[in-house]
């Protein structure tokens, strides 16, 4: 145990060396970048944007039923509408994002239901606390911690900024051709569920990015002959849109999910909330829990294709495991509060550096922000830990001030937020369809943008229905113009000869064993439960 | 039809679509068919996998995943789960909820934007049986919403509906007058 603690302090120093000695020759401008970024979140009307996305991120994150990432595929089209620049928009979408696991806790506690798919775990022993009296207790801890977890997850992007940057500038477009197949293999065949089923659908998505116009050569590629499917909108030329095609995927089967379970929105009545500045104690009080949540949260972010859904399982697991009350599960131990809330607002922060760094997302929310980061004219990578520091650094702030002023607005107004939940889900269809269908006409104006949300929109129900991988068919819709151009240019220079090089070779062998690492997983899982009694 | 043949029919659906791309992209020059080809033969191979394990009867076993739900950590939480639905009951209403999503669309096809999305609520709301207060209330914001924020203040381009461009009338001066009479005294 000694030596496993030695030699864990051995490689964290290590890594700590490094960092410094990468960091020192970046140091003035990751400071000046870092300045820039905070002057342009407070700006106007940047900032304004940041306060209208946490509002909506607020009321999404408390709502069941509604999604952190269905609201920024439906608002995507509108960032775009009201030509807001790459800032404005990170201010407003990640703005939105980065609270809705905040207020998803206040659902999670007080009517143990999940407001968000990442607070599931706070219900174990949040709910139990709101029943026993404690909510108020419940959800001061929660929100500290999310606060703390957030500060936390945004702290590692700018920590990874360093490491990251040798890396990405080392890289030619063979490379970067194979890490955006590497980011469609990693979500296919990591998000859980097929594995081929998973790799075939990021395929699919691959395909559907090369309707439309082919620019180089102008050969119409499956246009069916119609003008609308040439293209030219804003993924550069291609004939789907990413924002209809968004929405569909997405915000079509969570409407028909809504609408099929009835009225999900909570009904049970909850009194007056106190002992909240107690809750906020139990989070300072353990801030090293907080701080191992957050750092896993942050590494689950990075891994692709888990995220939230899974870090809070962890945390609440690790929570529960350290805290020695393995015995009272469910009972409403805070550390299993706390450890949760840290870990699933770190997940973004995590989530975002590879999103960054390579143009591989870390879930569907940074899957759907990079479609942002493209559309905007923004190449992740190179540029964006260069010339676009100042916005990467926008990200940071984005985060931090968004959490900050939302859990403060928690604290003020918690007994009023709690009437939030009592909405009926009858009520929030029409608004729903109407910024589905707005948000999708918007990208260009047409009746056929509907159309697209529409067949994108059975093609997602089935999907869900049959258990195929939405955001590997998303992903490969995002990044597929970018692989086909990568690709055209790789074969122009090297001819098939690019695979023979080191790079490529070491991200093949990522991508190979990424194939090969759930495939074996599972069947380690399938003997393991055959050979149980 | 059973869920597996659905399931197959899907695939089988999935797996002809991607042969068709890969037949029209034979006939395209390389730069253009690269892409197409790298990625389209592996995608068709990996359908035609699927394919023939649903055919065969082999679908992916479930695997026990830790922590995959809530009630697997805590037996207490599976209690509060909604119960689940007849079937009946969920197929009527996935048929009526997927009727309205297409109804809205039509809707906005036939009378426009402004005039469909306003129609479609107010039907959607008093077909599930709410009173005519809050059908009138939602009804209303909805329409304040889409002419005052989206028209008005965000001067997006809302296409004539059908209906209207056949019959010859148009509503574009309507909502361009009652813009300028709303948004006159902020100008100026």
């Amino acid at each position: 145990m000694n030596l496993k603690r030695s030699l864990g302090w051995l490689v964290f120093l290590a890594v700590l060396a490094v960092w410094i000695f990468l960091a020192q020759g970046m140091a003035g401008k990751i400071g000046a970048a870092s300045l820039e970024g905070l002057v342009r979140v407070f700006s106007w009307p940047a900032f304004g944007y940041l306060l209208l996305g946490n509002l909506i991120g607020f009321a999404v994150g408390m709502l069941p039923g509604l999604g952190g990432p269905v609201t920024m595929a439906l608002m995507l089209g509108f960032a775009f509408q009201l030509k807001m620049d790459a800032v404005e928009a990170f201010s407003f979408l990640l703005g939105m994002m980065a609270v809705t696991a905040t207020t998803g806790d206040i659902t999670s506690i007080l009517f143990g239901i999940p407001g968000e798919g990442s607070t599931a775990s706070t219900i174990v022993e949040g709910h139990p606390m709101a029943k026993k009296g404690e909510a108020g207790r419940a959800l001061g801890a929660s929100l500290m911690s999310s606060l703390m977890g957030a500060l936390i997850g945004a702290g590692a992007i700018a920590v990874a900024i360093p490491i990251v940057t040798p890396l990405v500038l080392a890289m030619g477009t063979p490379e970067f051709f194979m890490l955006t197949v590497a980011g469609v293999t990693f979500v296919g065949a990591l998000s859980g569920g097929s594995v081929v089923k998973g790799l075939a659908a990021g395929g699919l998505g691959f395909m559907f990015s090369l309707v439309g116009l082919d620019m180089q050569t102008a050969t119409e590629r499956y246009t069916f002959g119609t003008m609308y499917l040439w293209g030219g909108g804003e993924t550069g030329g291609a004939g789907i849109g990413l924002v209809p095609a968004t929405v569909g995927l997405f915000a079509i089967p969570e409407i028909i999910d809504l609408a099929t379970k009835g009225g999900s929105i909570a009904q049970a009545h909850v009194g007056r909330l106190g002992g909240v500045l107690q809750g906020v104690k139990d989070a300072f009080r353990h801030w090293w829990l907080v701080a191992r949540c957050s750092a896993m949260g942050t590494y689950i972010g990075i891994i692709p294709g888990m995220g939230g859904p899974v870090s809070q399982w962890v945390a609440y697991a690790h929570a529960m495991q350290s805290s020695g009350k393995h015995d009272r599960v469910g009972t409403g131990v805070i550390e299993g509060v706390v450890g949760p809330g840290a870990a699933n607002n770190s997940t973004l922060g995590g989530a975002l550096i590879p999103t960054i760094a390579f143009g591989i997302p870390g879930n569907v929310t940074t899957a759907i922000l990079l479609g942002a980061f493209l559309v905007l004219g923004l190449r992740p990578g190179t540029s964006m830990l260069t010339k676009d520091l100042d916005v990467t650094f926008s990200l940071v702030w984005v985060l931090v001030v968004s959490n900050v002023i939302t859990v403060s607005v928690c604290f003020l107004f918690l007994n009023q937020l709690a009437r939030l939940t009592r909405i009926k889900g009858t009520l929030l269809i029409p608004p729903l369809l109407l910024f589905i269908y707005l948000g999708s006409y918007t990208h260009t104006n047409s009746f056929g943008d509907i159309l697209v949300t529409l067949v994108f929109g059975a093609l997602g129900w089935l999907m869900v229905v049959f258990d195929w991988s939405r955001p590997a068919l998303l992903l490969g819709l995002v990044l597929g113009r970018l692989a086909d151009n990568y690709l055209w240019i790789t074969y122009s220079r090297y001819d098939f000869g690019f695979i023979t090089r080191p790079g490529v070779l070491i991200i093949l062998c990522v991508i190979l064993a990424s194939i090969a690492f759930p495939v074996i997983r599972d069947r380690r899982r399938q003997r393991a439960a055959e050979t149980a009694p | 039809m059973s869920s597996r043949r659905l399931s197959i029919a899907f695939t089988g659906a999935l797996f002809l679509v991607m042969a068709w791309a890969l037949w029209e992209a034979s006939a395209w020059e390389l730069q253009a068919s690269l892409m197409a080809w790298l990625i389209g033969l592996p995608t068709a191979a990996l359908l035609a996998v699927q394919l023939a394990r649903e055919i065969l009867g082999r679908p992916e076993r479930a695997v026990p995943v830790e922590g995959d739900e809530p009630g697997l950590l805590d037996p207490s939480l599976a209690e509060q789960e909604a119960e689940p639905l007849d079937p009946a009951e969920e197929r009527r209403r996935t048929a009526r909820i997927i009727g309205w999503i297409l109804g809205f669309a039509a809707a906005i096809w036939l009378v426009g934007f402004q005039f469909g999305i306003g129609l479609a609520t107010l039907l959607y709301l008093k077909s599930a049986g709410e009173r005519w207060l809050t059908v009138a209330g939602i009804t209303v914001a909805v329409l304040a919403g889409v002419v005052l924020v989206f028209d008005c203040g965000m001067h997006i381009f809302f296409a004539e509906g059908k209906l209207f461009a056949w019959s010859g009338l148009t509503t574009t001066p309507l909502f361009n007058s009652f813009c300028y009479q709303v948004t006159s005294p902020f100008k100026g």
